[in-house]
């Protein structure tokens, strides 16, 4: 990744933020099979809502039942409930890469340069010239010092949080049970913010990574879902959503 | 950027008695998610510490008189009997929250030693008490090791800048702004100071005020201090080469490519030239740049190699301090003998048949010259 990087920062006008969007173009382009089948997922899933929900009332009384019909209906449409989690678990290491490589490209401190040097290629010729030409990388962009957490207005750190939230809102599927929307609910929320809270600690590097990697997943979402969860009413407590149709229904 | 599950809706709670399996599955599916998003916060949190590198600093310890000067880890700054070890001051000139060490090796003249921190301070402390006598606020990290040309005290910075400074009380007399950071220590010579900047450039400025003589375009930026012997100007780059150029005109004479930077001050002696680089090995070169012989070791060699009493000492990253016969690269010594003690990135010192280095992480050695057996070692920022 640090050659990549190395690379990409001397292809896109030694400017290690478009090294950074770069990066992660690429890396949605390598990952886009997984997310493509994870987005159909999302999408089927959605569009089973009102059935789940018609199944919720009609087996109201009768749990194994309902377990039994719901696992059906999955199981006819292809659709996998714990495929999401995939995507997520491919992502952690990129992370994890990234923002060690982050620290050791920019070479903030001399010990990080003197790494950076144990993991160029020299022997490879055209490698070699790009990283005489360019190392030391400039880690400045705009006000931001790419190997040092966003500072005040924290832009960054509300671009993450409005990013996270938004693809969240996008795929989640509204539900029947009052307790699992409030489940749902309460990890839409806690998990922008302790993205926005990681921000604060990481360089802004990784946190550009991160916003336009969900604007990305935001993009590649709204061609296959829509606008998913944001235009979608959630179900609300106590109420049973077949009457409520009814209701609405008006002639 | 992670995309979120959408959640599978979930049958009620049963009031009572026992739950369907596949219904306790689906609450551990949601309960994984959690869980998941958890292990992924520590995974990340404990990374991103792990990867990040240490940043000790590599202050090089010098003699004076009986006294030996070094800087530390945690930013404080030793004096030490050069003799037994014993501390005779320690102070400390980095602020209380600073988690980067000394880089700078001391210079000592007039009584003052000075010294300049990651935070961009000069700092000029009594030789005798260790008490704060001057400092000088520059834009930017000093790296290197200050250097005094009679009453004139020249550093260098991450601000971009070399500046002048008067000795006695740090006042400014001039500044000269090059293209990028400089981590580079100077050189004087016959009225001329030169310095290397990661902008690529070797400059040569007039040592009285400050313009600039010549500058000269290496293929790399320039990370340390240039060397200077009967006229010619010697110094490393990180686009693996060493340079040697006409110290008056800046015109290149020779260059040598090795297989990684060369971050180490060059060694002059005679007709060879001595220098170590990052790709592990140390080199001897006669004065037209051919390679006469070299030797590998199993670290980065950043630090600048030393002559002392018909040997060439150098440190390693692989946390050995050799010591090699000059002419014919036999190595006579090596401190310790079996394993490796901590990296040796700062230069070694001599005074008087003994050997004084630093290893990374702040412990401090003395050895006998003829046969690198210890004499003592000092930890430096022990509590207590």
């Amino acid at each position: 990744m640090i050659n990549l990087l190395v690379l990409l920062y001397s292809l896109l006008f030694d400017n290690f933020a478009l090294a950074i969007v770069g990066l992660t173009i690429l890396i949605r382009l390598i990952t886009y099979p997984l997310t493509r089948q994870q987005l159909h997922s999302v999408k089927a899933m959605q569009e089973l809502s009102p059935k789940l929900q018609a199944l919720q009332k009609k087996y109201e009384k009768d749990r194994e039942k309902l377990t039994q019909e719901t696992m059906k209906l999955y199981r006819e449409h292809g659709v996998n409930p714990a495929g999401g989690c995939l995507p997520m678990l491919i992502q952690m290491p990129v992370w994890i890469g990234l923002y060690q490589s982050i620290y050791q490209v920019l070479g903030e401190t001399p010990e990080q340069l003197m790494a950076l040097s144990q993991h160029i290629y020299h022997s490879v010729p055209f490698l070699y010239e790009i990283a005489r030409r360019t190392i030391p990388l400039n880690s400045q962009f705009l006000w931001w010092n790419l190997a040092q957490p966003d500072k005040f207005p924290y832009i960054l750190v509300i671009l993450v949080v409005v990013t996270f939230w938004l693809q969240q809102k996008m795929s989640a599927v509204p539900s029947a049970d009052p307790q699992q929307a409030s489940m749902s609910q309460t990890m839409n929320i806690m998990m922008p913010i302790m993205f926005g809270f990681f921000t604060l600690q990481v360089s802004s590097g990784l946190a550009i990574y991160w916003v336009v990697s969900g604007v990305l997943g935001i993009i590649q979402q709204y061609f296959v879902t829509g606008w998913g969860g944001l235009r979608a009413q959630p179900a609300t407590s106590g109420r049973e959503d077949g009457g409520k149709k009814k209701r609405r229904g008006k002639r | 950027m992670a995309s979120h599950q959408a959640l599978s809706p979930l049958p009620p709670f049963p009031s009572r008695g026992v739950r369907p399996r596949s219904l306790k599955r689906r609450k551990n599916l949601q309960k994984t998610k959690i869980a998941l998003a958890s292990i992924f916060a520590f995974l990340l949190l404990i990374s991103g510490c792990a990867g990040q590198i240490p940043a000790s600093g590599w202050s090089s310890p010098i003699v004076a008189g009986d006294t030996l000067y070094i800087g530390s880890p945690r930013g404080n700054v030793y004096a030490l009997d050069a003799t037994t070890g014993q501390k005779r001051w320690e102070v400390k000139i980095v602020g209380e929250k600073s988690i980067i060490g000394l880089y700078s090796s001391p210079a000592v003249g007039e009584g003052l030693v000075y010294l300049g921190t990651f935070e961009g301070k000069v700092v000029a402390l009594d030789a005798e008490k260790g008490v704060v006598r001057w400092e000088f606020q520059t834009g930017g990290a000093v790296v290197a090791t200050p250097i005094l040309g009679g009453d004139t005290l020249y550093v260098t910075s991450s601000d971009h800048k070399v500046y002048a400074l008067r000795a006695l009380d740090g006042s400014k007399i001039w500044e000269f702004k090059t293209g990028a950071r400089i981590w580079g220590g100077e050189a004087l010579e016959n009225g001329l100071l030169y310095i290397g900047s990661f902008d690529g450039r070797l400059y040569a400025l007039n040592e009285e005020n400050g313009e600039k003589v010549w500058d000269f375009q290496a293929g790399g930026a320039i990370a340390s201090a240039p060397s200077l012997a009967q006229g010619v100007l010697y110094f490393g780059s990180l686009d693996n080469k060493l340079y040697a150029l006409d110290a008056r005109s800046g015109e290149k004479i020779w260059e040598f490519k090795t297989n990684n930077w060369v971050w180490s001050q060059p060694q002059v002696n005679g007709e060879r030239v001595y220098f170590g680089s990052l790709d592990h090995k140390i080199y001897a070169l006669d004065r037209e740049g051919n390679e006469v012989w070299t030797f590998e070791t199993e670290g980065a060699i950043r630090s600048s190699p030393l002559l002392a009493q018909g040997l060439l000492i150098f440190g390693s990253g692989d946390g050995h301090l050799y010591a090699f016969d000059p002419e014919t690269g036999k190595e006579i010594w090596r401190f310790p003998k079996e394993g490796g003690q901590a990296a040796i990135y700062s230069t070694p010192s001599v005074a008087q048949e003994t050997i004084y280095f630093a290893s990374y992480g702040g412990k401090v050695y003395a050895l006998r010259v003829e046969d690198g057996s210890p004499l003592w070692e000092f930890e430096m920022d022990k509590e207590g």
